[in-house]
């Protein structure tokens, strides 16, 4: 959505824009032409609607209602109990793996040419490539919300 | 310290009376973003309501890198862009190029007694109102909110060229109107 930049007679009216903005603002400026004054006394002007007189009593009333507990203390200790599963996970895995991993090429021959350590790595490529979207900006930070 | 800091953590430690006073102190240019760009008044209580809500969901991601009242801002124009989006309403108009003339000063304007003319203020004003949505918006926070447009290109995310000639067509579009279709010689 890039614009041009104004030619030197526009920006030349744009000055004089900008100093009746000033002007009606109480700026010492020198004088701008009266209709762009008008025009910017015009664009002071309050809007005819406004937020009702309660609107931010009633809409923190209803924050209040629909609060959820804080979920912090939660989500602390989902991450605890995951990180607890993979480990022990890993170790189950040392411990019996090479059983487990034998009697799974035992039941399927052919599995060996495809494990063959270049398909597990594009395994894990992908993973870290395509990881959820929510735990990159929790690690990265995000300024903006998503809509 | 920073009182945008104060607030946000006030609301993020759940203090009471804390969100209000953040809904209170940012409810008018939320107000002005959404009014600008929908027009439609239930729309824009809606809109606003929806807003608040989002940015109370959404707080803790605010990294203070931007005003609050920006990061605010920003979550409104988001809110209503959708809303026009859904409903398809071009957010500018096709603007003719050639129809760009600069306009000469003149003298023998009484500024005061133009003001006066309740009549001309209000065409003036359906005028403002008649603008396609980004402009009139546009128009209305440098104007009535005094944002600079470094704080518009916050809240918008459009380039402040972008922005600047937004402002400066829509200024002398209207200015042409009070010389041609309002019969006033400005």
């Amino acid at each position: 959505m890039n614009t041009p930049p104004l030619s030197p007679d526009q920006e030349r009216e744009w000055e004089l824009q900008e100093r009746a903005l000033r002007q009606e603002r109480g700026e010492a400026v020198a004088a701008a032409p009266p209709g762009y004054r008008l025009l910017a006394r015009a664009l002071r002007e309050p809007l005819e609607s406004a937020p009702p007189a309660d609107f931010a009593a009633l809409l923190a009333r209803r924050i209040e209602r629909a609060a959820l507990p804080d979920m912090r203390w939660e989500r602390r200790a989902t991450t605890v109990l995951v990180a607890m599963l993979l480990l022990l996970a890993a170790l189950g895995l040392a411990w019996q793996g090479q059983d487990w991993l034998r009697q799974l090429l035992e039941l399927m021959p052919s599995l060996p040419r495809l494990f063959n350590g270049w398909a597990l790595l594009l395994v894990v490529g992908l993973g870290v490539a395509y990881w959820p979207a929510p735990l990159r900006e929790r690690l990265h930070g995000a300024e903006w919300p998503r809509f | 310290m920073n009182p945008d800091r104060v607030l946000v953590d006030a609301v993020l430690a759940r203090r009471a009376g804390a969100f209000e006073r953040l809904v209170a102190e940012h409810q008018g240019l939320c107000w002005h973003i959404i009014q600008r760009l929908v027009r439609h008044p239930e729309d824009t209580r809606e809109l606003c309501q929806e807003t608040f809500l989002r940015v109370h969901q959404y707080l803790h991601q605010y990294r203070y890198e931007s005003a609050l009242k920006s990061w605010i801002g920003r979550v409104a124009y988001a809110v209503a862009l959708r809303h026009l989006e859904k409903r398809q309403v071009p957010l500018v108009e096709v603007e003719d190029e050639e129809h760009d003339p600069l306009l000469q000063e003149s003298d023998g304007f009484d500024l005061e007694s133009a003001w006066a003319d309740a009549q001309l203020r209000e065409r003036l004003q359906a005028a403002i109102e008649a603008l396609a949505p980004l402009p009139r918006m546009l128009l209305t926070l440098y104007h009535l909110d005094e944002l600079s447009i470094p704080e518009i290109v916050q809240v918008s995310g459009l380039p402040a060229g972008t922005i600047k000639s937004h402002l400066f067509r829509s200024r002398l579009r209207l200015r042409e109107l009070l010389q041609t279709r309002f019969g006033v010689s400005a």
